[in-house]
């Protein structure tokens, strides 16, 4: 039996709902915790709001009002939300989540504060799922004893960071745009690689549309590494950093150029 | 260059620049006026050039996050005519200010090493965002491109008082060297 810590940004994530749910169902795999950082934290509200600007206004409407559920039109038919159907997501938060599946649920202001330290040191997991929620530091990395799970939506080693869908589309990579599972380690997207999945796109497609269809994906990706490290299937690759480069927040005006690109495609 | 065109400039595109840099409007009027905003050319030669790069503690221009003076157009010489060694330094200093720039964001580039004054410190701040066109433009590589957009973003409310002419000139240049890359790399 392998035990598991879910790691969630925020209580009404949708993502990290799907993966405790779906991996509470797994076979010799158990969900020995869910950390969650509560929404009230002023430095976090500050520093996000540095980092995202205007646009975290809308991370706080489609995350936190809609609590992710709302698909936005015909294109996110594969969704987070239709998959939350199809796999039966019981109703409700996180914690709702958890109670449902008896899962120990715990609430820190931050994933690398002493709260939280204490408990996943008191849990000892093997793997940790990060599902969101800023940076990881090394106190937190060394706890279990496999590593740090994180899926990242972009293709590694080239793209590293932020907002690289619309990077790798204003490159012309088009063949790399997917997710890459990996390890987490004390860079950003640094860490050995386990899994990848490159999307296809499609006529129409929208930086939205390519986002929700790779959002969908990534509950599966998240339990196919951890059932494969489970199962010692997975061998962790080591990136070669010279490879890639960190990639950052997309200006508006850049970002407009991407649509523009895609909708000429 | 007049210090009330510049004013007027700034208060004309205030509308433009409310939904991130919609610059190029502000180069096509400055397009207008050419000679009013050239701004005194600080000569940087070899030697000079070699001198500040071996001044440099580490070889880094930033020193606990603090900007050693004369990076932004330094660098931007050493990139177009420096040693192959020399451009190595260059690149590897290009990616630690940018990542600092995306980093520390609205905060990025305040602290320098020993500058007190406001319009040198401002100066310095649109001469690596001159340096990151430059370079965008030399590597192909949007990132940088990308930071300079958002640097001039940023600076932006600041001009929205008056401000010495030296200053608004280097912003302009900053400006206008933005849209000259973007119409060459976003084009």
């Amino acid at each position: 039996m392998i035990r598991i810590v879910v790691l969630a940004p925020i209580h009404t994530s949708l993502y990290s709902r799907l993966v405790v749910h779906l991996a509470a169902q797994e076979a010799d795999m158990e969900v020995a915790g869910v950390v969650v950082r509560t929404p009230w934290s002023g430095t976090r509200i500050r520093g996000e709001l540095r980092r995202d600007g205007a646009r975290l206004a809308q991370k706080v409407v489609a995350k936190w009002l809609l609590a992710g559920e709302q698909p936005t039109d015909e294109e996110s038919v594969e969704s987070l939300s239709t998959l939350a159907q199809q796999v039966e997501l019981p109703r409700g938060t996180l914690k709702d989540v958890c109670a449902s599946h008896m899962i120990p649920y715990y609430t820190v202001k931050d994933h690398n504060d002493i709260q939280s330290l204490i408990v996943l040191d008191k849990i000892r997991p093997d793997m940790i799922a990060f599902t969101g929620g800023g940076l990881i530091r090394k106190d937190v990395l060394g706890i279990p004893t496999i590593g740090v799970l994180n899926c990242h939506s972009g293709m590694l080693p080239r793209y590293r960071g932020m907002d690289v869908v619309e990077w790798a589309l204003l490159e012309d990579h088009f063949d790399q745009v997917g997710q890459t599972l990996h390890l987490m380690d004390a860079g950003v997207d640094t860490g050995p690689i386990l899994l990848q999945r490159r999307l296809d796109l499609r006529p129409g497609d929208t930086i939205a549309s390519i986002r929700t269809r790779l959002e969908a994906r990534m509950p599966s990706l998240m339990l196919e590494g951890l059932r494969g490290l489970r199962d010692e299937t997975l061998k962790p690759q080591p990136q070669r950093l010279e490879d890639g480069q960190q990639y950052f927040v997309m200006h508006p005006r850049v970002r407009r150029m991407v649509e523009r690109k895609l909708a000429e495609r | 260059m007049k210090h009330t065109l510049g004013n007027w400039i700034v208060r004309l595109s205030r509308h433009w620049l409310d939904d991130a840099v919609t610059a190029e409007q502000i180069a096509a009027v400055l397009e207008k006026h050419p000679k009013q905003l050239e701004i005194e050319p600080i000569i940087i030669d070899s030697k000079s050039a070699k001198t500040w790069l071996s001044n440099l503690p580490d070889g880094k221009v930033l020193v606990s996050g603090k900007l050693i003076p004369g990076s932004g157009r330094t660098l931007d010489w050493l990139a177009e005519h420096g040693s192959t060694s020399a451009r190595a330094i260059v690149n590897d200093n290009l990616e630690r200010l940018l990542r600092h720039v995306e980093v520390k964001r609205k905060e990025a580039l305040v602290a320098q090493q020993d500058v007190l004054d406001l319009d040198t410190l401002w100066l310095e701040r649109h001469a690596v965002t001159v340096l990151f066109c430059h370079q965008a433009q030399r590597s192909h590589d949007l990132r940088f491109l990308n930071a300079a957009m958002k640097l001039n973003d940023w600076a932006y409310p600041y001009y929205q008082r008056p401000v010495s002419e030296l200053r608004l000139a280097s912003y302009v240049q900053a400006l206008s060297t933005q849209e000259q890359a973007a119409g060459e790399l976003l084009a």
